[in-house]
């Protein structure tokens, strides 16, 4: 547990440096133009800023492991928290798509009036992010993913039979993967039993289960 | 999963964000700036 912790910890908060590292570095090279150059054999008429591609390679790469650590990391947590890391994607695009935005509407230097290069860059980011944000942050999303439900104790063991529909007056109906069988409820009735034992259903709950696995 | 483990969850998780971006931002300047 401790360790799911520390690792969530330290993966999500090396996941938003990541981001963040991406978003500042950018926003360096925009300043003086929007391109720059390091190394090789060339003679490099816009040099990079001091450490900013080391920030970019730095924010790419170790936002990408980070996103898988925390994928690993938080599933220790229980629920669901490894679903945040798709917020990473929104964050990335709709970030970058303010730089563009807010230097096409005020470049740097001795330009004048729109740039209408990063503005159409902006609004493709824009969109990029924006759409699957729609998507991601729906309330019931929100709700399941930072806080989720305890899992239901009788899914597994005790779900009904659930009819589905009727069609040329026969019943149609679809065994739950928890009571298949008329043999299985004995199977159910040990488990349920072993749990009670266990100290995991206390009484009422371990007759409520049983009523509901011999009702069928 | 109590109530009180999702909450210091959802703290941990927002911390760890606000952790990342003030390293970041802190980094970032020390090294341009």
């Amino acid at each position: 547990m401790v360790r799911a912790y520390v690792g969530s910890f330290l993966s999500l908060a090396g996941l938003a440096c990541g981001l963040t590292w991406l978003y500042l570095g950018m926003r360096s090279v925009m300043e003086i133009g929007g391109a720059c150059a390091e190394g090789g054999p060339y003679v490099i008429a816009q040099p990079c800023p001091d450490g900013v591609p080391f920030f970019m390679v730095g924010g790419i790469f170790g936002g990408l492991i980070c996103v898988g650590l925390f994928v690993w990391a938080s599933s220790g947590l229980g629920g669901s928290y490894g679903t945040l890391a798709a917020f990473a994607w929104p964050a990335l695009f709709l970030s970058l798509g303010w730089n563009f935005a807010e230097f096409a509407v005020d470049p740097p230097g001795e330009e004048q009036g729109l740039v209408w290069g990063w503005l159409i860059c902006a609004v493709v980011f824009f969109a990029m992010g924006g759409l699957p944000l729609l998507g991601l942050a729906r309330p019931s999303n929100l709700k399941k993913m930072l806080w989720p439900a305890d899992p239901d104790p009788f899914a597994a063991v005790a779900a009904p039979v659930v009819p589905i529909g009727r069609a040329f007056g026969e019943s149609l109906t679809l065994a739950s993967p928890g009571v298949s069988q008329d043999g299985d409820v004995v199977a159910q009735l040990e488990r349920l039993a072993a749990l009670r034992d266990r100290g995991a259903l206390d009484p009422d709950e371990y007759e409520q289960a049983k009523k509901a696995v011999l009702d069928g | 999963m109590g109530d009180g483990r999702r909450a210091v969850n959802l703290l941990m998780l927002l911390a760890a964000i606000v952790a990342g971006i003030v390293f970041g931002v802190w980094t970032f300047e020390s090294v341009t700036g």
